[in-house]
């Protein structure tokens, strides 16, 4: 066993050439290919943590969205919610008006009714008792009674009196329509007549009547103007005031 | 005995250039593994067919070696390491084949192999942190170490090349041995131990190559 430099040159060329023809036709392409292959595993993963990170995004998009929809909505209910009590108070609070309105209407037409009947009752009472009084006045009415009404009528008769003294009356007796409770006698006529020409100062003419409902006393009418010096009339009076009053 | 020889022989001679067996032979082997790369890698494509998976997966593997001992890109070495991967490989199973004599059990292959690999570890030094820093790593821990540090670049060297050459030379001589001795099929277990070998030896010299590499470079990190 020796050296022979030969070889060992040789082996060493033979090394070299190898390593340039092996880097040509089998290191190149196979980093090539494998670094190709890294690349395009490194872009899949890659895009997928791209697709996985947006795909995230969309989703914590959309949840947002779903949020802001939701508290509009939480909004609007709330909102509906309000006007609903709103109107629903509004209604209620009109209804009590409208019920107040017609309870008082009510009341009012109640009220009306009330005096209505009221005032009837008042009225039918005081006819009751206008009529009662005049019967009992009829039942104890005389001549005697009927005498001295017709003496007071003679004696109080101021209205009249200043009545005719007024009237321009140029005729020379006075006509006076004389309605009696009870038929006159000739004396009595004459004391009626001589009583009231001497009152009045003037000639009189007197057209008597006889009505049985005056009870007692006389119903005078001078002119236009009637002056009633009746019991049935003093009754009237006192009805008519007393409905008047109340 | 011609035919048992296990040392080189020249075969013919081109004036002062004696060219031998073991040139022969690696040239043969050169071109086997030409071959058969050209065809592996024809239809490369990133889906890839069982035959590429397997190369991929050998270049993979020597990827992860090489990351694992060097701090730097593992493609700057590759071509290099893979080539004498390759090449000492082959060479080693090469005498398995009738007629042929193994390249590796010549000592001037596995001399040329080593020499390949000590300009290897200082070029790749200086390279990978530029010749000051590269020769810095000599004095560590101290100046005193420095005659060892040059004493190991050569023993070391020469111990390369000498346990491949051994490895080697034993397996060829053993086979012969054994044939001379008892006859047919006897060193066949012998054999199948011998490729085993050669397989081993080849990946120890390239991972030392690595580690000689390493230990240039790691000394400044």
């Amino acid at each position: 066993m020796k050296l022979n430099i030969w070889t060992l040159l040789f082996q060493i060329i033979n090394f070299v050439v190898l390593l340039f023809i092996l880097r040509r036709i089998l290191y190149k392409p196979i980093r090539e290919i494998i670094e190709k292959r890294r690349g395009i595993v490194a872009k899949t993963v890659e895009d997928a943590e791209k697709t996985k990170k947006e795909a995230l995004e969309l989703k914590e998009k959309q949840q947002e969205e779903l949020k802001k929809f939701k508290e509009v909505q939480d909004r609007l209910l709330g909102q509906t919610r309000e006007e609903a009590l709103k109107e629903r108070n509004k209604l209620l609070s009109e209804a009590k008006e409208d019920a107040v309105k017609i309870i008082e209407k009510e009341k009012a037409l109640f009220d009306a009714e009330k005096k209505r009947i009221e005032t009837e009752l008042k009225t039918k009472c005081l006819e009751i008792t206008s009529i009662f009084a005049s019967n009992l006045l009829k039942d104890i009415s005389d001549k005697e009674l009927h005498m001295a009404v017709v003496r007071r009528f003679l004696k109080e008769n101021e209205i009249m009196v200043s009545d005719v003294s007024k009237m321009k009356e140029t005729a020379e007796a006075l006509n006076i329509d004389l309605v009696t409770a009870y038929p006159f006698s000739m004396d009595d006529e004459k004391v009626v007549r001589g009583t009231l020409e001497a009152r009045i100062a003037k000639k009189i003419k007197i057209n008597t009547t006889i009505d049985e409902t005056l009870i007692a006393g006389v119903r005078v009418k001078v002119g236009d103007t009637i002056y009633d010096a009746s019991l049935a009339g003093r009754i009237n009076a006192i009805a008519l005031k007393l409905k008047e009053t109340s | 005995m011609k035919i048992f020889n296990v040392f080189p022989e020249t075969i013919f001679s081109i004036g002062p250039v004696h060219i031998t067996d073991t040139v022969i032979t690696t040239w043969l082997v050169m071109i086997a593994i030409i071959t058969i790369s050209y065809f592996a890698t024809r239809k490369l494509s990133v889906k890839p067919s069982f035959f590429q998976e397997i190369i991929e997966a050998v270049f993979e593997a020597i990827e992860v070696t090489i990351k694992d001992i060097l701090p730097v890109e593992p493609w700057l070495v590759i071509p290099v390491l893979g080539t004498l991967w390759i090449l000492i490989g082959f060479s080693n199973l090469a005498g398995l084949i009738p007629g042929l004599k193994t390249p590796t059990a010549d000592l001037n292959t596995t001399f040329a192999f080593a020499l390949i690999s000590f300009s290897m570890t200082h070029v790749i030094g200086i390279a990978t942190q530029g010749l000051k820093g590269y020769l810095m790593h000599y004095k560590e821990p101290t100046w005193l170490l420095l005659p060892f540090h040059l004493i190991a670049e050569v023993t070391r060297t020469i111990a390369l090349a000498v346990r491949l050459f051994g490895n080697m030379l034993s397996g060829d001589m053993i086979t012969i041995i054994l044939l001379g001795i008892v006859g047919l099929l006897v060193p066949v277990p012998f054999s199948l131990l011998h490729i085993i070998i050669a397989l081993i030896q080849a990946y120890i010299f390239g991972v030392l190559t690595l580690v000689f590499i390493a230990g240039g470079i790691r000394t400044k990190s």
